[in-house]
């Protein structure tokens, strides 16, 4: 018979959503969301690139096609950033990230849902990427591996992307993995 | 009838082994993989078309409503076939949740039938699309390591035509059951 857990867990200032349900006996150790700056970081990056493919078109489109490049110039410049960053919010804002004395659940509700549960004694190996501006921001993606995934393949599952001090979280895993799996493992 | 009575032939039942929930596509996922099929081919098609339709620039409004005419008919016929198709297809899902195992069977031309027991589950993951949502109806994949690779990646995008084969596809109530699946789970570890 399983509970269902709504509004704020103890200790935790992160909503759960309605739609994870906790198991009897199963108690919630860490709910965490994911940054809106690995969104942001990801988003610029984006828009530099078109920035600099819009200017090379700028010098290469012939004079008498030029006056395409103002809607142009209109919808990268003005429509685009605040649309993307503002869908880019409601993304983030999307993710939620449970461990529990059990299972890493991992939720992301954004336009559809996607969900992931992995419990802890099925976990062979926890990986961690911080990219350069994760570095400065403190923010990283950790990823735990079960046998039922291939790399490189596996790299692209669901995970806990763009969580605050992922070397923290990666230890409380690590620890919980450990003790959920027999000795000798 | 009992719940034993309607399980195919095909797949057979260990001794006090008792079915917990049987489960079947819903139809409604079919128009959905219809409309993606229909718009992916119509955005493939649809710049040729155009440019053969430039050739004829002169008489362009005869042969534009005559393209019109012509994609609505095809479409229409495609998306009535396959509606009917996929009726079969559909109804030849059937999943079965026992107290042992997962038993995933689809009899649709070919017949495939994958066990899984509950103590070799890695990850359970479930998805559900935009109208799926709406239908209350979503696909659950129990990965295990026979299972790996592509079939891993939840995104429609990469999905291979063998995917439908490892997961239960578009069932009712996905996050129910996501929840018995890994009570069941959890309850073959502790077992």
């Amino acid at each position: 018979m399983a509970e269902k857990t709504e509004g704020f867990s103890e200790g935790f200032h992160l909503f759960v959503p309605k739609e994870i349900v906790i198991a009897q006996n199963e108690k919630i150790l860490m709910v965490l969301g994911r940054t809106y700056v690995s969104f942001v970081s990801i988003a610029t990056v984006g828009l530099i690139v078109i920035a600099g493919a819009f200017l090379i078109l700028n010098f290469a489109i012939p004079k008498e096609n030029q006056w395409i490049m103002f809607p142009l110039a209109l919808f990268f410049f003005a429509i685009l950033p605040p649309l993307l960053y503002g869908l880019g919010y409601i993304y983030v804002k999307g993710h939620r990230y449970i461990i529990t004395n059990e299972r890493i659940i991992m939720f992301r509700k954004f336009i559809g849902i996607l969900l992931r549960t992995v419990t802890h004694d099925k976990i062979t190996d926890l990986i961690v990427n911080q990219g350069p501006i994760g570095r400065i921001f403190n923010y990283g993606r950790v990823s735990p591996i079960t046998a039922g995934m291939i790399m490189p393949m596996g790299a692209a599952i669901f995970s806990l992307s763009g969580v605050r001090n992922p070397y923290e979280v990666r230890d409380s895993i690590a620890k919980l993995v450990k003790a959920k799996q027999p000795e000798g493992q | 009838m009992t719940v034993e009575e309607t399980i195919p032939p095909q797949v057979s039942l260990l001794q006090d082994e008792k079915i917990i929930m049987r489960l079947q596509r819903r139809y409604a996922s079919i128009f959905t993989s219809i409309l993606s099929f229909i718009a992916t081919g119509l955005l493939i098609s649809l710049g040729s078309a155009i440019r053969e339709l430039a050739q004829y620039a002169q008489s362009m409004e005869a042969y534009f409503w005559l393209f019109i005419y012509v994609i609505i008919i095809v479409f229409a016929c495609f998306f009535a076939l396959m509606a009917f198709v996929g009726y079969f297809y559909v109804r030849g899902h059937l999943y079965i949740l026992t107290n042992r195992r997962i038993i995933l069977f689809r009899k649709f031309i070919t017949i495939s039938v994958r066990e899984i027991a509950y103590s070799e589950i890695t990850d359970i993951i479930m998805n559900q699309g935009p109208i799926a949502r709406i239908l209350n109806y979503g696909s659950i994949t129990p990965l295990s390591p026979g299972v790996r690779g592509f079939y891993a990646v939840p995104y429609p995008y990469m999905r291979r035509s063998t995917y439908s084969r490892v997961e239960l596809k578009d069932v009712n109530q996905p996050l129910k059951v996501m929840n018995e699946l890994f009570t069941l789970v959890r309850f073959h570890k502790s077992a």
